[in-house]
């Protein structure tokens, strides 16, 4: 288990590697001069500006800044962000997170609380109506982009009716239409997810030994079905894992939230290398530490895998 | 020699029947058809818009700003006047094209990456295998917008994106196929008689793997298309002024309070799309791999 | 982000004409009946001293006292109450409060009540003196004293003293620090200051504009800001203003709190608070909800009316000084020609755009003078009313013709070019879409492409882009129609490489020039060239509606220029009953 954990840790760091440097390579070679966006609108000369590539080291060839910023890294600095010079990229980096992982967390829990029972129950009494109606609910909620179901939210709750407010994360009230916009595509696909590998397993043999000994049907359900539809469901969130900027850059827009997904938009268009290169590096390594945990609990849960 | 040819003519009868089979299981999923004949009809749309569309998609008219719908104007008037239904007709060929094309691109990287990664194992697996966690480890909408502000917003551009960064999933499947596919009899009758790598993974292989790949790309055409309209959304997509309904979407989230039809449309247009989509790749899904049928 | 990461009017805060105090009696007076009063005795007067002296006649100009500002505004209402957040939205990331970053308007909305200036351009497009207590320029102009005020101390508790004029001053002029500002100070020889409360500016050439340009400059603590640089200042910056620094995240918000040590007296309001919002409909539901009090960002036109229809808010309405319009490069191979871009503004119906986009809320512009600028503005010159017969008659004469894929062209030039747009500048962006379409009417091909502000700016300086689509000011920030920077050959922000001797001479005799009369026909010249010649594409001059929520109390009956009540929001207070 331990060898097993650190050859994942070892594969983990090279991923994480390959990926930074992968960032690096594209920012490098992204058009447009930092240094004009720097001085923002201020009216420099070229002599001036050449002056902000010096002290910046943007005139330095490729190798000799991706090992700059590799060499600064290992004691801690992620370098000075070109949009906020002022501000350490780290705190930066962990505010907007802070405000991505709580839209984020928050929205899992919710999809998963609602989309886990009633893809069990429309599983085990198929075609009911709780069964079509949560298999077209999960269809629908895949097919509509969900920003434009945001966009939809604030035009009917906090425009027309008044009763949210459009903007902001200070209040509890603020936090309701993102996360459960967020919240919808993530509940289609564990519904459907979920509603699938029940009706598997109930198939299988075991269940159906367990039902020709005239176990409880809750016992069953309990014991053998819910434990084995959960294995799917551990890889499908260790998956979306990997999809929290992805889904909140656009929700993040719409609802002027202050995340990651928003700082990283501001950090591209501004081509702040640093920036992006932290972000992509804190979410790299959030991915690949869940792939692990993943694998871990898969482990845990169900005795027969045995990791290699 | 002999025995492996005959050994594949049996399997190509197999594969006949079994298709038959596979398409009468399909037909018999009332959503797929319906699917089916929804992207039947964008496509003719898509191709024929020229003709069709009632007005130029470009031709602005500020008298009519944010007019509603009415006879002349079927989805109403966006904000500088053009008429919205003739923009989404048009807007369907960029939405197919950026769905089927970037799809295809990303399932042939994925087939041909993964194919490799199975087949010879090794370093090369290895090689391969850390790529594909590498991309599969990227945040794709991130991604996506970070080459779109490298290369610049453009179709082209936008279906290449969307192309290169898609196929690690696939590949990742059809890696596992190939794993399994490779100990198989047929597989090693044919090493045996000597055939080449390339000739084995194109004609035994693939073909064989290909199945739940279908699945995949046909489930993730819907997706290609609501990032790309995200993309577009975020202003990093195709760009002006070709209508596609990502950037029609962000057009209207401006006048979302005084005109919500111009972002209506184009969402509705999405919405119907990605699901024709979706049913499709689930009808595939429940004919191909009948463990699944429900 | 924001997302929609637009910078609008890249603004240029130039303002100004006299030094006026109105006494509470004449303040019942229409202002604008009494701005375009002072605008013609400054037009007409000698120069600034003799125009002073001519208001005074005319009874327009009270002598100064100490109070009267405080007093003024809150004359109107019930007694101030103390306490409450003013709320502002505003449509793009807040980065930086220093003053070096307020060329971009929200963030100026929040630096402004932190740093304060020797003096300031008020709502009313009067120089107040905030910092100093008087100025007194020498006979000849090159010369300007200055009284600072002896009780200022900073937010962090240093005594404000000329060093720290001399400081901010010499630092802008250090060109290794690349100030913003630098271009301010163009004609500033020296500064010095013989003691702590005086400041003597010497300047290489009589600048009539000088109070305008380099006395609103906002003045950094010395001490501070050498310790911690420029930098590190952006983000913890420390002032003389009314507000204090509060909290400060970028993508939502920044708040300001009442500084309890202010010299003018603490603030009415405990905090001054801007919400970043990129969202359009969030905006105005915020506003209509009452979560915010008021928007520094415009809004759509349909919106300003569902507004002023409610009947909640205080509402002014002003002309805006800033022209919209597309800035062309005039070196790029098919725009060099003024035939060309003769053509290209004769193929737009800037007036369905003002009638039917912005509701008639703009006009259509004529040349680089608002017609705000009164006694300035010439409405006798060249003008482009639609007529795309005229256009296409204009490019076939220079010899552009159609080519097969209906795109004119010259001796292999392509009648092409590409208009870089502010990323997410949804408001504007229309506008480029719709000339696009009126211009491949007429066979020339306009490619659209986004850009970050900064970058665009940048370019169009450097001659790098084609042409453009921001807001800008070429004279005229409300009196003072000198516009040396933009329209003289070599400009810092000279975006179109535009450059014509004539006009040359007049700008650089303009800020010379003592005879009034003159100066008028001078840059009524100017504005005829500009008009005749088409260095940018003119568009419209948009009016500025700025909405207050009616619980805010202590604001103006009317202003001229509703940005600049941002400063005073140490007035403002809530009442929440209201």
């Amino acid at each position: 288990m331990l060898a097993y954990l650190i050859k994942r840790l070892l594969q983990g760091a090279l991923v994480l590697f390959l990926v930074t440097f992968f960032t690096f390579t594209v920012m490098y070679f992204m058009p447009g001069d930092p240094a004009r966006t720097m001085v923002g609108q201020a009216r420099v000369t070229e002599e001036q500006l050449d002056l902000i590539r010096e002290k910046w080291h943007l005139n330095d060839g490729f190798f000799e800044r991706y090992w700059s910023w590799i060499s600064n890294l290992a004691t801690g600095d992620l370098g000075i962000s070109i949009m906020r010079p002022g501000q350490p990229i780290s705190g930066m980096i962990g505010n907007a997170a802070w405000y991505t992982l709580q839209l984020t967390t928050l929205s899992m829990l919710i999809s998963l609380l609602i989309a886990i029972p009633v893809g069990v129950l429309a599983a085990t009494k198929r075609n009911s109506f709780l069964d079509y109606a949560s298999t077209l609910g999960s269809t629908l909620g895949v097919a509509i982009p969900n920003y434009w179901i945001g966009i939809m939210a604030i035009v009917f709750f906090s425009v027309k009716l008044g009763w949210l407010p459009p903007y902001g994360a200070d209040s509890w009230r603020a936090y309701i239409l993102p996360v459960l916009v967020l919240s919808i595509e993530e509940m289609a696909a564990v519904m459907r997810l979920i509603r699938g590998t029940t009706i598997e397993v109930l198939g299988q043999d075991y269940v159906k030994t367990a039902q020709a000994k005239g176990l409880r049907r809750n016992t069953i359900l309990s014991r053998h079905v819910f434990r084995n539809a959960m294995l799917p469901v551990i890889t499908l969130i260790g998956y979306r894992m990997a999809f929290i900027l992805s889904g909140t850059i656009v929700i993040e827009t719409v609802f002027s939230w202050p995340g990651l997904g928003q700082l990283f938009f501001d950090a591209i268009t501004n081509k702040d290398l640093q920036v992006v290169q932290a972000i992509v590096l804190l979410l790299t390594c959030i991915v690949v530490l869940m792939n692990i945990v993943t694998d871990m609990m898969y482990a845990v849960i169900d005795p027969r895998v045995r990791v290699r | 020699m002999s025995s492996a040819t005959t050994t594949l003519e049996s399997r190509g009868k197999v594969q006949l029947s079994q298709r038959r089979r596979t398409w009468r299981r399909f037909a018999r999923h009332k959503g797929a058809l319906i699917g089916i004949g929804f992207i039947i009809l964008l496509i003719v749309v898509a191709l024929t818009c020229q003709w069709i569309a009632p007005y130029d998609p470009n031709k602005t008219n500020l008298k009519l700003r944010g007019h509603g719908p009415s006879w002349e104007h079927w989805f109403g008037n966006d904000d500088i006047g053009r008429d919205i239904l003739s923009r989404i007709m048009y807007g369907a060929r960029v939405a197919l094209l950026v769905g089927i094309c970037s799809t295809t691109i990303a399932v042939s990287i994925g087939v041909l990456v993964g194919s490799m990664a199975g087949y010879f194992g090794g370093w090369v697996d290895f090689t391969l295998s850390r790529l594909i966690d590498t991309l599969m480890a990227f945040p794709i909408l991130a991604l996506l917008l970070t080459l779109s502000a490298v290369l610049g917003p453009s179709l082209r551009n936008v279906i290449i994106i969307v192309g290169v960064t898609f196929w690690a999933s696939y590949a990742r499947v059809i890696r596992a196929e190939v794993l399994s596919l490779r100990e198989r009899d047929y597989v090693l009758a044919a090493q045996a008689s000597g055939a080449s790598d390339r000739r084995i993974i194109l004609q035994h292989i693939v073909p064989n793997a290909i199945g739940p790949v279908i699945i995949l790309a046909s489930l993730a055409v819907g997706g290609v298309i609501i990032f790309e309209s995200a993309l577009s959304f975020l202003g990093m997509g195709i760009s002006r002024p070709t209508p596609s309904w990502g950037t029609m979407l962000s057009d209207g989230r401006d006048h979302i309070r005084n005109y919500p039809h111009i972002a209506i449309f184009p969402g509705l247009a999405i919405a119907f799309t990605v699901l024709a989509f979706n049913l499709i790749g689930d009808g595939l899904r429940d004919a191909l791999d009948p463990r699944e049928r429900s | 982000m924001a997302l929609s990461s637009p910078i609008c009017h890249a603004r240029q805060r130039t303002a100004i004409t006299i030094r006026v105090f109105p006494e509470e009696d004449d303040y019942v007076m229409n202002e604008f009946e009494r701005q375009s009063e002072l605008q013609k005795i400054f037009a007409t007067s000698i120069d600034r001293r003799s125009a002073l002296k001519a208001a005074a006649a005319a009874g327009l100009i009270p002598v100064l006292g100490s109070g009267m500002l405080a007093s003024r505004a809150a004359a109107q209402d019930a007694t101030p109450k103390q306490g409450g957040t003013l709320v502002i939205l505003g449509q793009d990331s807040i980065e930086s409060l220093s003053p070096e970053d307020t060329g971009e308007t929200v963030q100026w909305v929040a630096a402004c009540n932190v740093f304060e200036g020797l003096y300031m351009v008020n709502e009313q497009y009067e120089l107040e003196p905030v910092l100093a207590d008087s100025y007194e320029p020498s006979e000849d102009g090159l010369t300007y004293t200055f009284k600072l005020k002896s009780d200022v101390t900073f937010h962090n508790g240093d005594s404000f003293t000329s060093a720290d004029v001399l400081y901010t001053y010499n630092w802008i002029m250090d060109e290794a620090n690349a100030s913003t500002r630098l271009s301010n100070f163009d004609l500033v020889a020296s500064v010095e200051a013989p003691d702590d409360t005086t400041v003597v500016v010497t300047l290489t050439n009589a600048d009539v504009t000088f109070m305008i340009n380099v006395a609103t400059v906002f003045i950094y603590p010395a001490a501070y800001h050498a310790e911690i640089g420029e930098n590190d200042f952006k983000v913890k910056p420390v002032g003389t203003g009314p507000f204090k620094f509060g909290e400060m995240n970028p993508q939502q918000r920044v708040r300001l709190d009442a500084w309890e040590n202010y010299y003018r007296g603490r603030a009415n309001l405990d905090s001054f608070q801007v919400d970043v919002v990129p969202e359009a409909a969030g905006r105005m539901s915020a506003l209509e909800t009452g979560q915010a009090d008021n928007s520094m960002w415009g809004l759509n036109a349909e919106d300003n009316t569902t507004l002023k229809d409610s009947g909640n808010f205080t509402v002014y309405e002003t002309k805006q000084v800033a022209t919209n319009h597309f800035p062309l490069n005039n070196k790029h191979p098919f725009l060099q020609e003024k035939e060309v871009r003769q053509a290209l503004i004769w193929a737009l119906d800037r007036q369905a755009f003002a009638d039917d986009v912005f509701l008639g809320q703009a006009t259509v512009a004529t040349s680089n003078l608002s017609p705000a600028v009164e006694a300035f503005y010439n409405p006798d010159v060249a003008l482009y009313e639609y007529n795309p017969d005229k256009a296409k008659e204009l490019l076939d004469g220079a010899g552009w013709v159609e080519g097969g894929d209906g795109v004119r062209e010259k001796d292999g030039v392509k009648a092409a070019f590409t208009m870089m747009v502010f990323q997410g500048d949804t408001q504007r962006r229309p506008e480029a879409e719709v000339a696009q379409q009126w211009w491949k009417d007429i066979g020339v091909d306009c490619t659209l492409q986004e850009g970050v502000t900064s970058e665009i700016l940048g370019g169009l300086r450097a001659g790098e882009y084609d042409a453009g689509l921001f807001n800008w000011v070429y004279g005229g920030g409300s009196g003072d129609p000198d516009s040396r920077d933009t329209l003289v050959t070599g400009g810092a922000n000279n975006f179109f490489q535009y450059s014509n001797a004539e006009v040359d001479e007049l700008m650089l005799n303009g800020i010379k020039e003592q005879d009034t009369e003159k100066r008028v026909a001078m840059y009524k010249r100017i504005q005829e060239i500009i008009a005749d010649e088409v260095p940018f594409v003119f568009l419209l001059n948009l009016m500025n509606v700025s909405f207050f929520n009616k619980r805010v109390k202590g604001l103006p009956e009317s202003v001229l220029n509703a940005d600049n009540l941002y400063p005073k929001a140490y007035q403002f207070w809530i009442d929440e009953e209201a």
